[in-house]
């Protein structure tokens, strides 16, 4: 006795069904999931995200006994917090410390507002940016591309390393306040747009997408270092 | 003969079964990535995000699904058939990045390449070939030894042979 042969009208309409369950799972944990793919909606979420923290605070702070005397508090809460929603860094205050630091490095670049630079940038604004020190600069690409050669001061954090598990030392130097440059390999390539959506995720809101990479940089005669990076030594 | 065949589905529908429990599991824990990937692919136009997310849940969870109904041998030529339906869809992604010439990492397995190191290529296709053969061997051989749809078979069979409901065979 072998096992029979279901027709073949069957075994369609069967492997049909397979992919219309996975199609109801797949929906249902779409929609209770955060996953976004656009720039725009991670800032969104970011914001939404922050806007809760703050309504959670407020609602904590009112029903608190002293109700009364910390009514005060509630909007000085409130404020910094709600400004940190989409603007970020984007303050006069801190936009003319960068300038500021920029003012030994001479003549166009001290002129540059870094605060209003666009998602994407060009090889002279990633130039000038690199020049103030005032930057986390990050190498999308892979690990061997990285050590042949990579932008001054660049720590090498691809995305595929910044998922939902534990994040890697490189990830934690990365500080809210400076603004953050990505580069990938230029041209076609996804992964400095896919870290920076990523690190808008995790609310780092001045990300940059340096678009040219690596090659334009070279092109320009820029510097670049060499070797690995010693963030993922022993790993 | 019939032995060869077992064993054939046995270890075709285990290999592949196990494969696309890897691939599936690998990309559901991390749908991010997997969305990224399918974005990167530039397949779907970047305005339709909803898509590019629902497709991120929709195919590993096909892959889980698919994948272990082909370990446990239950409905085995089905899922082989929607195994071999979404690896001939990875195959033709795979071929229009590289007709496109474009540059991307393939998220096949997120971010473990078994066997395909570096950026899509050729690599990726064969990958993806030797999992539909496994695919066809399926739905030619069937389930084979140890499979859910082998003991049905049996029991479904004996009775039939013994007289008692000849019609319950095709039920």
């Amino acid at each position: 006795m072998t096992e029979r042969r279901d027709s073949i009208g069957l075994v369609v309409t069967r492997g049909f069904a397979i992919a219309g369950v996975a199609l109801v799972v797949g929906l249902t944990h779409a929609m209770v999931s955060k996953v976004s793919v656009t720039a725009d909606d991670a800032r969104a979420t970011r914001a939404a995200e922050l806007a809760m923290v703050v309504d959670e605070a407020a609602e904590v702070l009112e029903s608190a006994p002293t109700a009364g005397d910390v009514g005060g508090d509630v909007d000085a809460l409130a404020m910094p917090a709600e400004s940190d929603g989409l603007g970020a860094g984007n303050t006069p205050e801190s936009a003319e410390a960068v300038v500021g630091v920029d003012g030994d490095a001479g003549g166009s670049i001290a002129a540059m507002d870094f605060s209003a630079l666009g998602e994407e940038i060009t090889l002279e604004e990633t130039h000038a940016l690199i020049a103030s020190g005032e930057v986390h600069v990050i190498d999308a690409r892979t690990r061997d591309e990285f050590v042949e050669g990579h932008l001054p001061g660049a720590m090498w954090l691809p995305a595929d390393q910044l998922g939902s598990g534990d994040k890697p030392m490189a990830f934690y130097m990365l500080t809210y306040e400076l603004p953050i440059v990505i580069y990938c390999g230029g041209g076609d390539c996804e992964a400095s747009h896919n870290v920076a959506t990523r690190l808008l995720l995790e609310g780092f809101e001045r990300t940059h997408v340096f678009l040219d990479g690596y090659p334009a940089w070279v092109d320009a005669g820029h510097e670049v270092s060499v070797g690995p990076d010693p963030l993922w030594e022993g790993e | 003969m019939r032995a060869i065949a077992g064993v054939i589905g046995l270890v075709s529908r285990v290999l592949l079964g196990v494969a696309f429990c890897v691939a599936g599991g690998i990309k559901i824990e991390d749908p991010q990535s997997f969305a990224e990937s399918i974005k990167g692919f530039k397949i779907v136009p970047a305005h339709a995000s909803e898509v590019i997310v629902v497709s991120a849940f929709v195919l590993p969870w096909m892959e889980i699904i698919a994948g272990v109904l082909l370990i446990i041998g239950l409905w085995a030529r089905p899922a082989a058939l929607t195994a071999a339906g979404s690896l001939v869809i990875f195959i033709g992604a795979i071929w229009s990045v590289m007709y496109r010439e474009m540059s991307v990492k393939c998220g096949c397995f997120g971010k473990l390449s078994p066997f395909c190191e570096g950026e899509l290529g050729m690599c990726n296709i064969y990958q993806n070939l030797v999992l539909l053969g496994l695919a066809a061997a399926v739905l030619g051989f069937g389930a084979g030894f140890w499979s859910l749809d082998w003991r049905a078979g049996r029991r479904r069979g004996a009775a039939g042979a013994i007289g008692v409901d000849p019609s319950a065979r095709d039920a």
